[in-house]
């Protein structure tokens, strides 16, 4: 009897031990998977922008974007990461309710010196969490390259891409996309998919840089009307709108935390950042919905094929923040004004005399408002974490949130950039884009046939 | 028709916002649906006639 009682406690031993393993690796794969998704992302801002800029500007405009990525990925290991974990309860370094934030955390956790950060084998969770979060990072700035096309200078635009990947939003999502956050432990703040703390504050972020670089050339007549300046492949940017949304759902993946594992918020259930419990069910309802009703409505209020895509983007980014909270009929409903909200929103920008060549500010920052205040009007009063006597979500809660990712954005965008024009570093110059980028500065020709060919003998780079 | 149906996780089945008014949406979706097709159509039309 003993003998029996101790195999079987062996057998459970082992057992256990066994389901420990595959949940620690389903964990692993699972944030693993969202990268090459999000990478995803990146080839659909190349094509996207690459096909929105005339052809005498299409590789400058991807060179801009394959740097963004390249350079946020260092400066996120060096700086951004550690901002994440520090700075949750405001600028003060402290410990949030939660203890895993704080000065302390911080450098335990993300110290680009650290044990954490590098192979380690006992630990298969921090390098596919900063994986992710430095995905978010390199859409930020992708979120920002479109409307900056054709007259910035690639240096300078690198510098305002690590700026806003690495520490201006990271900054926003520690006080507004963790556990210990300010704004969700004292306004109940709930932005499950980052329609404020990546989309919104990129998207000012962008307003802000566009104020101090200035129209392109032609952008807008004396009077201050404004003409259109059609990019050369309409079709490379609305198949790159779709690989965006494509790998959106990677992004979104990245947004839930597995359960099972030490540092999960829960045993069993998927969880939000914040620890509430939500089910991928609930999400693929609603980013199916965004997508659907976004579009549907653009495809109303424009008929261009180009600010309908745009708007199916908009449209899950509308219902981002709340994609855990919605019913999917009023995810379409809450999409449906997003995406006729868009095209209003990028007439009145260019109203103000900004010339904003993709319809970024529009599409990411007031729709990303957008999403965030939805939930206070649609999904108020759930408890904003999973602890008792949390803040509950309000729309005052996230009206806060909202002016703080306007004011984080806008504020970092116009002040940094203009740092970057003080150092003669953010426009390019008037000749160079006249005669085109490329032309000035990349060793390449995008179309030879048509643009002519290579301008040094050998084609290969000087 | 807007709002929480819940006020703690502990024990949550069927938690999204516009619970009690699930039919009411439903409309509404099916109402944007079928005034998009019908004024998508109109403009479709109206293009064509525009070429006669």
């Amino acid at each position: 009897m003993e003998e029996q009682i101790a195999s079987l406690a062996a057998e459970v031993a082992t057992l256990k031990d066994a389901a420990a393993a595959l949940n620690r690796s389903t964990a692993e794969v699972f944030y693993y998977l969202t990268i090459p998704l999000m990478v995803l992302i990146h080839a659909g801002f190349l094509s996207y922008e690459m096909g929105a800029s005339r052809a005498k500007n299409a590789l400058a405009a991807g060179i801009k974007n394959i740097l963004a990525f390249a350079f946020i990925i260092p400066t996120f290991y060096f700086a951004g990461w550690w901002i994440y974990w520090a700075f949750p309860t405001g600028l003060s370094l402290t410990a949030g309710p939660m203890g895993v934030s704080g000065v302390e955390y911080a450098n335990a956790a993300a110290s680009p010196i650290g044990q954490a950060m590098g192979p380690n084998l006992g630990d298969s969770a921090t390098g596919v969490f900063f994986g992710a979060f430095a995905m978010f990072a390199a859409t930020t700035a992708s979120i920002m390259s479109g409307a900056l096309i054709e007259r910035i200078q690639i240096v300078g635009f690198t510098i305002l891409a690590i700026a806003l990947g690495s520490f201006v939003w990271i900054l926003g999502a520690a006080w507004g996309w963790h556990a210990d956050g300010w704004l969700v432990t004292s306004f109940g703040y709930h932005d499950f998919g980052a329609s404020g703390v990546v989309h919104a504050i990129a998207g000012f972020f962008t307003l802000g840089v566009l104020i101090n670089l200035g129209p392109r050339i032609g952008k807008f007549n004396a009077d201050g009307s404004a003409n259109s300046i059609p990019g050369h492949s309409l079709p490379a940017t609305v198949v790159g709108l779709m690989l965006i949304i494509a790998g959106f759902w990677g992004f979104l993946m990245a947004c839930v935390i597995f359960p099972g594992e030490a540092w999960s918020w829960s045993s069993s259930a998927y969880a939000s950042i914040y620890g509430t419990p939500l089910t991928l069910s609930a999400l693929t309802f609603n980013i199916l919905m965004g997508f659907a009703g976004g579009g549907i409505a653009a495809w109303i209020a424009t008929r261009d094929p180009f600010w309908m895509m745009s708007g199916a983007l908009g449209g899950i980014i509308s219902v981002a923040a709340g994609l855990d909270l919605y019913w999917p009929p009023m995810a379409f409903a809450i999409a449906f004004a997003g995406g006729i909200i868009m095209p209003i929103a990028s007439r009145m920008v260019e109203r103000m005399g900004i010339d904003d060549a993709v319809g970024a500010v529009a599409l990411h920052g007031v729709l990303g408002i957008w999403g965030v205040l939805a939930v206070g009007i649609f999904a108020s009063g759930y408890p904003a974490l999973n602890v008792e006597g949390a803040a509950t979500t309000s729309l005052m809660g996230q009206i806060v949130g909202a002016a703080v990712m306007i004011g984080l954005g806008l504020g970092s965008g116009y002040v940094v950039s203009l740092i970057v024009k003080m150092i003669g570093l953010l426009r390019v110059p008037r000749e160079a884009e006249i005669m085109g980028l490329d032309r000035a500065k990349v060793p390449a020709v995008a179309y030879p046939e048509v643009l002519g060919g290579a301008h040094s003998p050998s084609g290969a780079a000087q | 028709m807007i709002g929480s149906p819940i006020t703690v996780w502990e024990g949550a089945g069927a938690y999204y916002a516009g619970s009690g008014s699930e039919g009411i949406w439903l409309l509404v979706a099916v109402v944007l649906c079928v005034g998009a097709l019908v004024v998508g159509a109109r403009h479709e039309h109206g293009a064509y006639g525009k070429l006669k």
